[in-house]
């Protein structure tokens, strides 16, 4: 949802009234009742983080072990920074190509006359947004079959071999990019659509008049209308480069895929609950959440400071 | 070694579950056979009420008693908490079945233990790895069962299982308590087997072979000759596959990956790096480059090696026990016969003169029985697991009912395990100790040599199979090919088992503890050990053996086996 | 210099309409992408089983069979699962959409009105930028006890925080003289809430609506993780378990068998399209307020 909280909301200016509204207070209980247990409580568990974390003493009589846990990953933990890279690389690659694909899609929309071709367009391309990935997994998992999937039944008609896609570590990595990309490209030309209808049609006319072309017009006209929004976007991208997609990942890999698609969320996962090492694995969420919020921060500063960009 | 030797089987327990999951569980009983008796659990064991009530094992409890459930199956029109089972504990103990939760997949239920560990909201009969059973006697959760154990534990069940061999129960004492009863450890039941195809054999006129190198050669043959499409089958999981795998071979020339061997000082080293190892992945890389290897091993699971048995291009198999009772069977030929397969021992190389067939599992693997501390009547669970043994595998009061679970119809919906206790608590030697008994019954025709139900179940069903074949009852022939080739004769597969174990042929794992650098690191390095020996078959990483075994033992490897040197 | 200026734009327009087809094609391309995976899944769902097997099914049925069909409605774990996800939505959707308008109203209002509003947001913040992570949620559910209930599966995340500022935001872009005429009427600020703002926000209910119910439809980590019973879990988390591969060496023969049944390509086909039909029916019926929703929620300017 991050991409659709863009621009600035200018605040409206309001008679200023000094009386406290009481009704008004009363309606942010249930909310500060939730925060407080669904979203404070929980943090006290990170603590276990910074334990020897044993069943028996629980996280109030646990020894504190200082940064053991999170030297222990760093320096010791086998395949901690091959985890940590196949994070990055995911999420980096996902980014690349579900980032540039709506904008192009979204330009490409825009120069659509036909209202009626738009918004079928428009209709059809939204809706692997709303497939859960379980379900996206299911219907990937029937197509890259590697014996009587459709996928390869192509390719076996075009001569080419057999590939199991979801097994094998040179190819898992693109299904899981093509497939973020397929289902999230149609989303997020929303944003762009919404800038595009916000350019001043005068513009365009004035442009034609001048012989520009359809290239002059996209690159002058159309590309600067929507800059802020693909720039801000971009800036407001970085914090998910720890996210590499949990849901997806965790119901497309196995072990055989584990060296190119173990990250850092299936290894918490795995870490805290099939091993029950819930020190380490808190220890590694902490840092994974950490570093998310610096780059939130940083991300959301800059976006401030250069488009004025507020969520509240 | 011998008395090492001694203490490791004095752990071993066979599961012959998977057996009867294959075969007790209905696949080869023929309804018509079943001893006539009544459905009802109660019946036997109240016959029996007047000697043992003194002892109290089948006493009902005045006041209904629950014990709390966690299971592993979801309940797809099946119910754990009011089914055969349950219904004989309400009937025969007054005990009530709570189910806490369940789930549908392995994942979800570790999840969802490992939440119940931490909260300590636990069950109050628990199935236990060593590693949880640890964890959790520390955190207090679990009940001294000492006096439960001893007095409530049924004569039969402690001899002929939990206690089959001395210091079997070693292992469940803390400071002198029982915390919980030890089970399934190692065994021999898992050891590698040779299939091959009769009708291949006759088809390139080729023998039985005789050293593993033969055995080689007969699976290019049989490639060579346009029969099979691949000389040995090979899956993703190239150590650790039931269905077919490369230890086969590995043992032939001596090498035992996945377990921990002697090194030659005193101390134990990991099979997967001994350097012998090479040679064998070597084996297996040549045969790859020829064209002899799947080239789509390495991401190919069980489904994908079911199917080319089935499509007829598998010659050679280098599987587990149970490969016999299914898929072989679902394989006919052109008169709607089992195809026939030659099962043997796996064969030595022809410079390995001392040659051992390897056993998996270690002591350090234990599974346990626990109680959750707190929990007021351990006697209620002890009670449940005699009534557990006694209707599935006590001489005189097992029923057959209990082995195959049917709905209101009468279709079988699932075997023994649709309980809300899964484990099966039988003889470490059943399966073993039923093919010569069988085998003597069907020659001599002594029936006294049958002792247990499963042997009686699998005299009758291999004499099924021989009335067929001389009627010849194809259908019968079929239905009884898989119990005949495990049980009848010396050299059935469980008569080969037997034969090597008196003989002590086998290889079993040292290693006997389990420390937290092993626990907590051991499944990362599995994985990159079955990384590195698949893509080194295949050729496509560079990292030499040596290189592998560095490796190895930076990740970890060298520290874990000090600890269990230690 | 008229017929030049003519003939030049004729030359262009040649050129454009190339582009046009190019673009058009393009487009057609991409939207029949996002659909063809359903379409294969159809025909593989309607065929019979052993066409499937063969891997030959494309894009039409081949030995038309409506069992699976049958079978995922005749399956009773599948049809609870299926109410269990519906009752969880729409609950679901009736508690969150109530959390986020009125935490939301207070917020969009001056901090003069409504001082703890500051205090509200920076709370906000530390919650959007830290959270505890699986271990510490669990065992916060567990002490207030909602594990293995249903509310464990409709409370958590009903206050989305970014769903929150989404609804903040639109309130803010509502006119405030509406609210001034309501004032001077002596209603006080919940009536003016429902009175006033509601009626005007349907947009971003609306909006706000697909997101939760969507959220709750596809959600099925929750299900397993609190569910304590596999019969109670709801349909993404059933269907994530007949999904995935199970880990063969613990299964019972039975099992197995059980599973390649309810695995059956063409049953999991319908299960999977069956789960899908909610979402595709309500979908363009909300569509239309997409972009108004999201619009005014974020994107302002």
């Amino acid at each position: 949802m991050r991409t659709v909280i863009d621009a600035p909301p200018a605040v409206q200016k309001r008679k200023k009234r000094l009386k406290t509204d009481y009704m008004l207070c009363a309606m942010l209980i249930p909310g500060s009742i939730y925060l407080i247990i669904f979203d404070f409580f929980p943090l006290f568990g990170l603590v276990i983080g910074f334990q020897d974390f044993q069943l028996a003493k629980g996280i109030l009589g646990s020894k504190w072990v200082g940064l053991e846990n999170f030297k222990y990953l760093f320096t010791m933990y086998p395949n901690f920074w091959r985890i940590v890279s196949n994070t990055v690389q995911i999420a980096a690659l996902k980014l690349c190509f579900g980032f540039t694909a709506p904008i192009i899609v979204a330009l490409m929309l825009h120069e659509v006359r036909h209202i009626r071709y738009k918004r079928t367009i428009q209709t059809l391309v939204y809706v692997p947004h709303f497939i859960s990935w379980v379900i996206l997994a299911g219907i990937l998992r029937t197509m890259l079959d590697p014996s009587d999937g459709i996928v390869n039944y192509i390719l076996n008609l075009l001569g080419h071999e057999s590939v199991y896609f979801l097994g094998e570590n040179s190819t898992f990595r693109g299904v899981l990019v093509v497939s973020d990309v397929w289902k999230g490209f149609g989303w997020g030309t929303i944003i762009y659509m919404a800038a595009l209808t916000g350019i001043d049609p005068a513009l365009y006319e004035a442009a034609i008049i001048d012989g520009a072309g359809r290239f002059k017009r996209m690159w002058h006209i159309t590309l600067p209308g929507i800059m802020p929004f693909i720039i801000l976007n971009l800036i407001l991208s970085v914090p998910g480069i720890l996210n590499a997609g949990f849901d997806q990942i965790f119901n497309l890999y196995n072990e055989r895929v584990y060296k190119t698609a173990d990250v850092l969320d299936t290894f918490i996962y795995r870490l805290g609950i099939v091993d029950a090492q819930y020190d380490l694995s808190t220890a590694i969420g902490l840092v994974k959440s950490a570093i998310s919020a610096v780059l939130l921060v940083t991300s959301y500063k800059i976006a401030n400071k250069f488009y004025d960009y507020k969520v509240f | 070694m011998k008395s090492k030797l001694t203490k490791l089987l004095a752990l071993c327990f066979i599961a012959s579950m998977l057996l009867t999951a294959c075969t007790g569980g209905g696949e080869t009983v023929n309804p018509s056979d079943k001893p006539t008796t009544s459905p009802q659990a109660t019946e036997k064991p109240a016959e029996t009420e007047d000697t043992l009530e003194e002892i109290d094992y089948w006493s009902r409890y005045d006041e209904p008693v629950t014990v709390r459930f966690a299971v592993l199956g979801a309940e797809d029109g099946f119910s754990w908490s009011d089914n055969i089972w349950t219904q004989a504990w309400k009937e025969q103990f007054n005990i009530e079945t709570e189910i806490m939760w369940n789930t549908g997949t392995t994942e979800a239920y570790q999840t969802k233990f490992a939440m119940a560990m931490l909260t300590g909201d636990l069950p109050d009969y628990m199935y236990l790895t060593a590693g949880q059973f640890k964890q959790l006697y520390e955190a207090g959760h679990l009940a001294d069962i000492t006096e439960a154990y001893d007095k409530y534990i049924y004569p039969h069940l402690k001899q002929t299982v939990f206690e089959a061999n001395e210091g079997m129960q070693d292992i469940a004492f803390i400071d002198g308590k029982r915390y919980g009863i030890a089970t399934e450890g190692i065994n021999n039941s898992y050891t590698r087997l040779i299939y091959i195809r009769k009708d291949y054999m006759e088809k390139v006129g080729a023998q039985v072979p005789k050293t593993t190198e033969e055995l080689i050669e007969l699976g290019k043959k049989f490639v060579d000759a346009g029969l099979a499409k691949y000389a040995l089958p090979l899956i993703g999981k190239v150590t650790t596959e039931a269905y077919s795998d490369i230890r086969a071979i590995a043992n032939g020339f001596g090498v035992y990956p996945g377990i921990w061997v002697d090194d030659g000082n005193g101390g134990m080293m990991y099979g997967s790096i001994d350097p012998k190892m090479e040679g064998v992945l070597n084996i297996y890389r040549d045969l790859y480059k020829q064209g002899y290897i799947d080239p789509t091993f390495p991401s190919a699971v069980g489904d994908n090696l079911t199917q080319q048995i089935l499509n007829g291009e598998v010659g050679i198999l280098t599987g587990e026990f149970w490969v016999a009772t299914w898929p072989l069977p679902q394989l006919l030929d052109e008169e709607g016969k089992v195809v026939d397969w030659e099962i043997i021992n796996v064969l030595p190389s022809e410079n390995n003169t001392n040659h051992k067939y390897q056993a998996f599992g270690s002591p350090a693997d234990t599974k346990f029985v626990a109680v959750r501390a707190g929990y007021e009547h351990p006697d209620a669970i002890m009670k449940l697991i005699n009534h557990r043994h006694a209707m599935l595998d006590d001489p005189d009061m097992a029923i057959t009912e209990f082995h195959s679970i049917k709905d209101e119809n009468g279709n079988e919906i699932g075997n023994h395990m649709r309980c809300p206790i899964r484990e099966y608590f039988n003889s470490p030697f059943t399966n073993q100790l039923t093919s010569p008994a069988v085998t003597e019954a069907i020659d001599t025709g002594n029936l006294d040599a049958l002792v247990s139900p499963h042997d009686k179940l699998q005299y009758e069903n291999v004499t099924n199979y021989l009335k067929a074949v001389e009627a010849g009852d194809i259908e019968g022939m079929n239905y009884g090919w898989a119990v005949y080739k495990l049980f009848y004769g010396e050299d059935s597969v469980f008569g080969l088992f037997h034969k090597n174990f008196t003989n002590n042929l086998y290889f079993w794992d040292l290693r006997d503890k389990t420390t937290e650098n092993y626990e907590r690191l051991w499944g990362t390095m599995q994985q990159y050990e079955n990384t590195f020996y698949v893509n080194y078959i295949s050729g496509s990483e560079d990292t030499t053996f040596a290189q592998f075994v560095q490796e190895w033992n930076d990740m970890g490897g060298e520290l874990i086996t000090y600890e269990l040197n230690h | 210099m008229a017929v030049k200026a003519k003939k030049r734009r004729i030359g262009r327009s040649f050129a454009e309409s190339i582009v046009d087809v190019i673009i058009y094609s393009v487009l057609a391309i991409l939207g029949i992408s996002c659909v063809l995976p359903f379409i294969h899944l159809i025909a593989i769902s309607l065929s019979g089983a052993v066409a499937v097997g063969s891997g030959k099914v494309t894009l039409w049925p081949m030995d038309f069979s409506i069992d699976a069909y049958r079978f995922a409605i005749e399956h009773p774990s599948f049809l609870r699962a299926f109410s269990i996800s519906v009752a969880r939505t729409v609950v679901g959707i009736l508690i969150s959409l109530t959390m986020l308008v009125i935490t939301a109203y207070p917020l969009s209002k001056s901090y003069e009105a409504c001082p703890p509003a500051r205090i509200f947001k920076g709370m906000m913040i530390i919650a959007m930028l830290i959270s505890g992570g699986l271990v510490p949620m669990y065992l916060v559910m567990s002490w207030i006890r909602l594990t293995n209930t249903f509310w464990a599966l409709v409370i958590p995340g009903s206050l989305s925080l970014w769903n929150c500022f989404m609804v903040m935001n639109y309130f803010r872009s509502i006119p405030s003289e509406l609210e001034e005429a309501a004032v001077v009427d002596g209603a006080n600020s919940f009536q003016i809430l429902v009175r006033v703002y509601l009626p005007l926000s349907v947009p971003i209910i609306a909006t706000m609506a697909v997101f939760v119910g969507v959220g709750h439809w596809n959600d099925w980590f929750s299900g397993m993780l609190y569910i304590a019973r596999s019969q109670n879990y709801p349909l993404q988390t059933y269907l994530q378990q007949v999904i995935t591969i199970p880990d063969f060496s613990k299964l019972t023969l039975e099992e197995m068998k059980k599973y390649a049944e309810v695995n059956n390509k063409n049953n999991q086909a319908a299960q999977i399209l069956i789960a899908t039909i909610p979402i595709l029916l309500i979908y363009p019926f909300l569509q239309r307020y997409f972009m108004t929703g999201l619009t005014l929620g974020g994107v302002k300017g």
